[in-house]
């Protein structure tokens, strides 16, 4: 007979991923609840997740001590069910909000306690742009859905602890007091837990003051860019020609391309924008946030600092670098570091310091039967010992050739032609101008990722934006759909289908595509 | 040794009656093997019941004093022909492996055992790798308990329940002549829980008192007329032993209810799940009191039909819970009410997800739909339809939130991998010639086959990988490439497929994986690891085993050198020379290794001894965030970050503090000339005194050179 429940099984859901400590925590808890006396079942689902990926792991006891049962023992499930579960704790953002999507967490029920932090998923990672999932909506999910919702940054206060993120997960539950065991408790069977116990409890202890203080820790803005480089000059030019709003990343640019060559050729970069920046003020572009100016100065400053050897160079060899190098590595003082560089320059990069003449002739050379990489040469810099460091230093003072070279021909009359052409598509209509500024964006990266990007680019403006501009048309929308196309898949599938010309033309059988 | 040491849980092997035994599922059912007076024991490791085999070689002692014998086998044909040895002795013998990969490889063993039928007990532990989390393809075990006519238990999850059955196995087994499986799956293998323990049992026969005198009998021979006298006692003999053993030792369980016109049949090992269900719905309390009456069949293989009439009987509608498809327990219960003329509903796949694990959510819809389907006028249906309802509300209101679903995570290689690299220089060399037909195998490799590398375009079993070329590699104009692990290698694919592909001549390229375990199920030893189980030397070598076979063409190769990787391959792949070209991929799995080698890094640190620390790094400024690397490495320490540059939109590439310094990313990202941005970090710790001098000394000097150069 179904009596009126008086206590219902406690449900915990554990979501991590491999080798975050997942087993260990679901261990802890059982112990603890066990030996608070009450009827306790765990399991874990491994499965393929073993080594990497997620894992779940689902704990549920009897929240009447085992001595006030007699003879009788509670039904405990070896699967969470919707609605019927107390406590979610995940290890990271997007497994707390995967829970919130399976059902889950329920509002009248599951307290959710979770890392804030993201481990990004390989989809996200291999994207060629920017694949990475919204965290906006993530963070809502979790924070309508639940009961009662708490998240920081737990991944953080791990490395504090010199511990894995299991253990801050248990402070934070512990913190929470939804579950009926003393903090001691779990503290008890942490220091029982082996070698590792003195870190684990820090972690613990971490987890749990963020709960109870209500502290959360709080995630590193982005740098702001330097800019004492920039000349008062300058300075004074950008500020009395550009709308306010766009003069953060006006800055940033004047402050790359003086670092970048130096004051003249940031001067350039002045030069080359105001025609644009006219345009965005008769185009209205106060109301639609000055976004020709911002995007084309966005991109127009990567691509005049375009990376070539003597650009790497410089970068590998500069002060603040040494510095991060050693934070990154968490290298005591006392501990020194040596760092090699893996290069590999090839005659392209060749062409970035030869005139435009020799690199013609050159590139035509090597690629004439088509194996150029065979003439790349690996080189393993020192970048940490005299040697290496002054060889990298001399490399990157050949950036007076810079300026002759054949790469540096190049990139100008390409620089100038997408200019003229976001000009055109801006005259036409307001979106289709950034559209065409925002498809400077495919290039980038060097070698054959730098010519995939640029044959992409060029295929856009040949096949999509120029009709559009000789028919006066509207191409905005053409345009960023064949953008995101280009950044779908490195083999160009996905751009070959909007534009034929670009990517390979898939052969198939039976609907089934052939490789 | 294994991954996972049971050193400690294994003391309570030796607790005895009256004591409370407290741990995991596979160490019950360990338990439960000792207290039945088993002689002999076995296996081949597979998730979800690898770690019974990791029990059982951590038990020797134990073992050893009841003069049980272990035998570590060379996969679960071997495991299952062990049992042989209980059919003319009167000694008992259990195996265990996964299902159904595990059982397909034994079935030919099994049918030969099945049919002549055993004397001592013999029990298959198997681990049902259906639903969630599963690494195989999605097939019930089922179908070969009825084809080979053994019976089949899948106890209710409890340990308790699992543990009785255990011996209650070898007794039905004893009483029918008959081997029997039990299933457990994933979750009840890795479930904790608590159980009554009784003594262990030294069986009579045993490695200390031996069998004096074989037994023949022709009639236990499979050959005719042996096979139809064998067959025949199956159905007249057996069978009616089975039937009434079930019967008298209730084995199967009545659960009352007040509600009279419906009920419920289920397997063993869907009950918690069924009763929490019952409970969402108010029709269960919870300690599992039901009100609807539960036919809880914890031996699904032979049914009793008796007690299946008796259930049926006076009711209006019964549902049948069975997870997973065919529904043969379903099609068997609807003929036999057919057959007795009875007015009852039997209701199952039409209202219980047919495919798939039968979870949670998939218990309350399927559970409801049949209260909603057959209605009960004692069964308040409003508190059925809300439980599922409110689920619905819940998961559509987080899908609106959220927008899209939230982004896969699928297994892939680990931090250090030495797997990763053969598969970035396969990539690598198909931008040279081409795209080649991947034959994949079973293993941690076959994870080459998801993102990022998306290498391998067939998978057909364990050890299969080259056998399963042969078809396609005379018909494809570039050379197949098959995959074998080291696992795989010594299952069968020694046999199947390097011997066999010698044999015929055939043309194409082998990588055989040897990381030197069976890595993927926890580090299990394998011939080639060098030493077995009782960590004896063995001697045996994957390339003298090659020679051995008559393959003239064999490289080995240390994996992680990307450029040797390569150029090999390539001329594998494009040489005009016929024949098996095999590369032996060696590099010991990185979890083994750093299992070994943390402790003494440790302990020389700790004694002040001077040790180097490599880790690598990507330059965020040279970065331009096209991610290129990341596609050819998937390694989860190299991952990406938001750009500090205010002018990049792209995230771009970092290394994180889990690198272990393997270099695979820098060595791509080299032989790929990808980019200059990889930089390798050596942190000299215990640094020594010239250490110290010159690094003061290069500092000095470029810090001079760096001068006026913010910080």
């Amino acid at each position: 007979m179904a009596k009126s429940t008086k206590a219902q099984p406690f449900g915990i859901l554990i979501a991590a991923l491999g080798g975050e400590g997942g087993g260990v925590l679901a261990n802890w808890i059982v112990k603890a609840v066990s030996e608070c006396g009450y009827y306790v079942q765990s399991t874990s689902l491994p499965g393929v997740a073993q080594r990497t990926g997620g894992t779940t792991y689902f704990i549920e006891f009897y929240p009447v001590p085992i001595s006030d049962l007699g003879d009788q023992r509670p039904n405990l499930s070896l699967t969470p069910m919707p609605g019927r579960v107390d406590v979610v704790l995940a290890s990271e953002l997007i497994e707390a909000a995967r829970t919130v999507q399976n059902g889950f967490v329920d509002p009248k029920r599951t307290t959710l306690i979770a890392s804030s932090h993201r481990v990004f998923a390989i989809a996200e990672k291999a994207a060629m742009g920017d694949g990475t999932f919204d965290i906006g909506p993530a963070l809502k999910a979790c924070n309508e859905m639940a009961k009662r919702a708490v998240l920081f940054d737990m991944e953080e206060m791990a490395a504090e602890a010199g511990t894995v993120i299991s253990s801050v997960l248990l402070g934070g539950l512990a913190g929470t007091g939804v579950v009926p065991i003393d903090p001691n408790k779990f503290e008890e069977v942490i220091s029982n837990s082996g070698r590792a116990a003195k870190a684990s409890l820090a972690g613990f202890r971490l987890g749990y003051d963020a709960v109870t203080n209500k502290s959360t820790a709080s995630t590193p803005l982005a740098a702001v860019p330097d800019v004492g480089n920039v000349s008062a000059r300058l300075r004074e030019r950008l500020e009395g020609e550009w709308p306010i709003e766009a003069q953060y990343i006006g800055m940033s640019a004047l402050a790359r391309l003086t670092d970048y060559q130096n004051e003249k050729y940031a001067g350039l970069f002045l030069d080359r924008m105001a025609p644009i920046v006219t345009l965005d003020k008769e185009k209205g572009g106060a109301r639609q946030g000055w976004n020709i100016t911002k995007e084309t100065a966005r991109y127009l400053a990567l691509r005049m600092s375009y990376e070539d050897i003597m650009r790497v160079a410089y970068l590998k060899t500069r002060k603040s670098r040494y510095d991060r190098i050693r934070d990154e590595a968490l290298a005591k003082n006392s501990e020194p570091v040596q760092v090699r560089e893996y290069l590999k320059p090839g005659p392209e990069e060749l062409c970035a310091i030869l005139p435009e003449g020799i690199g013609n002739w050159l590139l035509n050379r090597v690629r004439r039967n088509g194996n150029e990489a065979r003439f790349h040469v690996g080189m393993h810099v020192r970048s940490d010992t005299i040697t290496g460091f002054i060889t990298m230093r001399l490399l990157a003072a050949l950036r007076r050739l810079r300026k002759t070279s054949w790469r540096f021909k190049q990139e100008t009359r390409l620089i100038e032609s997408w200019l003229a052409t976001v000009q055109k598509a801006g005259a036409v209509n307001y979106k289709f101008g950034v559209e065409v500024a925002e498809c400077a964006r495919l290039i980038k990266g060097y070698g054959n990722t730098y010519r995939r990007g640029l044959e992409n680019f060029n295929s856009i403006m040949d096949e999509i934006v120029a009709p559009a501009l000789s028919a006066g048309r509207n191409g905005a929308k053409a345009v960023a759909e064949a953008r995101d196309a280009a950044l779908a898949d490195s083999e160009g599938k996905a751009l070959a289908g909007i534009i034929p010309s670009a990517g390979p033309v898939e052969k198939t059988i039976g609907g089934r595509l052939l490789q | 040794m294994p991954e996972r040491s049971f050193a400690k849980e294994v003391k309570q092997l030796r607790i005895g009656t009256g004591e409370v035994f407290e741990g995991e599922g596979i160490l019950a059912v360990t338990k439960g093997l000792l207290q039945s007076g088993i002689s002999y024991v076995g296996g081949y490791q597979g998730a979800p019941i690898s770690h019974l085999t990791d029990v059982l070689s951590d038990a020797q002692d134990i073992l050893g004093e009841l003069g049980i014998h272990l035998e570590t086998c060379a996969n679960e044909a071997g495991a299952v022909a062990m049992l042989g040895a209980s059919i003319n002795y009167p000694i008992r013998g259990a195996v265990t492996f996964k299902s159904i990969v595990g059982t397909n490889v034994a079935s030919d063993a099994l049918s030969n055992l099945a049919s002549p039928g055993v004397t001592g007990g013999a029990l298959i532990v198997l681990g049902e790798d259906y639903g969630e989390g599963s690494s195989i393809i999605q097939e019930r075990t089922h179908a070969i308990a009825m084809k080979s006519q053994v019976w089949l238990l899948d106890p209710k999850p409890d340990l308790t329940t699992i543990v009785d059955l255990t011996e209650k196995a070898f007794e039905l087994s004893e009483a029918t002549n008959t081997p029997v499986l039990m299933e457990l799956r994933a979750r009840v293998c890795h479930m904790s829980g608590r159980f009554e323990a009784r003594d262990n049992v030294a069986a009579e026969h045993s490695l200390n008192n031996k069998i004096e005198t074989p037994h023949f009998d022709l009639n236990h021979i499979s050959l005719p007329p042996g096979t139809y006298i064998q067959e025949k006692l199956k159905v007249d003999v057996r069978w009616p032993a089975a039937i009434k053993f079930i019967k008298e030792n209730k084995l199967n369980e009545f659960h009352k209810g007040k509600i009279r016109d419906t009920g419920i049949i289920l397997q063993g090992g869907m009950y918690n799940g069924v009763v929490r269900a019952l409970q969402a719905f108010g029709l269960a309390d919870e300690f599992g009191n039901s009100d609807i009456p539960l036919l809880v069949l914890n031996v699904v293989y032979p049914l009793v039909p008796d007690e299946l009439k008796k259930f049926c009987k006076d009711k209006k509608a019964v549902l049948i819970v069975e997870e997973g498809q065919p529904k043969f327990m379903e099609h068997e219960i609807k003929s036999l009410v057919l057959d007795t003329g009875m007015k009852t509903k039997i209701s199952g796949s039409d209202v219980m997800l047919m495919a798939g694990e039968l979870n949670g959510e998939a218990m309350l819809r399927g559970i409801s739909a049949f209260f909603k389907k057959h209605r009960s006028k004692d069964i308040q249906i409003a508190p059925v339809a809300r439980a599922v309802k409110e689920m619905d509300n819940v998961q559509a209101k987080a899908a609106e939130i959220l927008g899209e679903p939230v982004p896969l995570r699928p297994p892939g290689f680990c931090t250090g991998c030495p797997e990763r690299p053969i598969f970035a220089a396969i990539k690598l060399v198909e931008e040279q010639i081409g795209k080649v037909h991947i034959s994949a195998d079973i293993g941690c490799h076959t994870f080459a086959a998801l993102a990022p590398f998306n290498l391998g375009n067939t998978v057909l079993g364990y050890g299969l990988g080259l056998a399963s070329s042969t078809g396609l590699s005379s018909m494809m104009s570039r050379k197949v490439v098959s995959m074998m692990g080291d696992g795989g290698f010594w299952h069968n694919g020694l046999t199947t497929g390097v011997a066999n592909h010698v044999f015929n001549q055939d043309d194409g390229v082998l990588i055989v994986v040897s990381n030197g375990y069976s890595s993927a199920t926890g580090h299990q030893h394998i011939p080639s690891t060098g030493t077995n189980s009782r960590d004896q030397e063995t001697g045996m070598e994957i390339e003298t085993a090659l020679r051995g076979v008559g393959v003239k063409s064999v490289e080995r190769v240390e994996t992680y050198n990307i450029a040797k990787m390569m150029s090999t391959l390539k001329s594998a792949i494009t040489t005009k020379k016929k024949g098996l070209k095999v590369i032996i991929a060696e590099g010991e799995c990185r979890l083994a290794l750093q299992r070994r080698e943390k402790p003494k890094i440790a302990a020389a640190l700790s004694d002040g001894k001077r040790v180097e620390r490599v880790r690598f790094g990507v330059d965020e400024e040279s970065c331009t965030g096209d991610h290129a690397c990341i596609r050819l490495s998937g390694c989860p320490t190299l991952t990406i970050k938001e750009s500090s540059d205010p002018l990049r939109k792209d995230p771009v590439t970092q290394v994180t503090n889990g690198c272990v310094g393997c270099g695979n990313c820098g060595e791509v990202a080299h032989a790929a000339i990808l980019c200059p941005s990889f930089y390798r970090t050596t942190i000299v710790q215990n640094p020594k005194f010239m250490d110290r001098v010159l690094y003061s000394v290069r500092r000095t000097v470029i810090g001079w050179m760096q001068r006026g150069e913010m910080a």
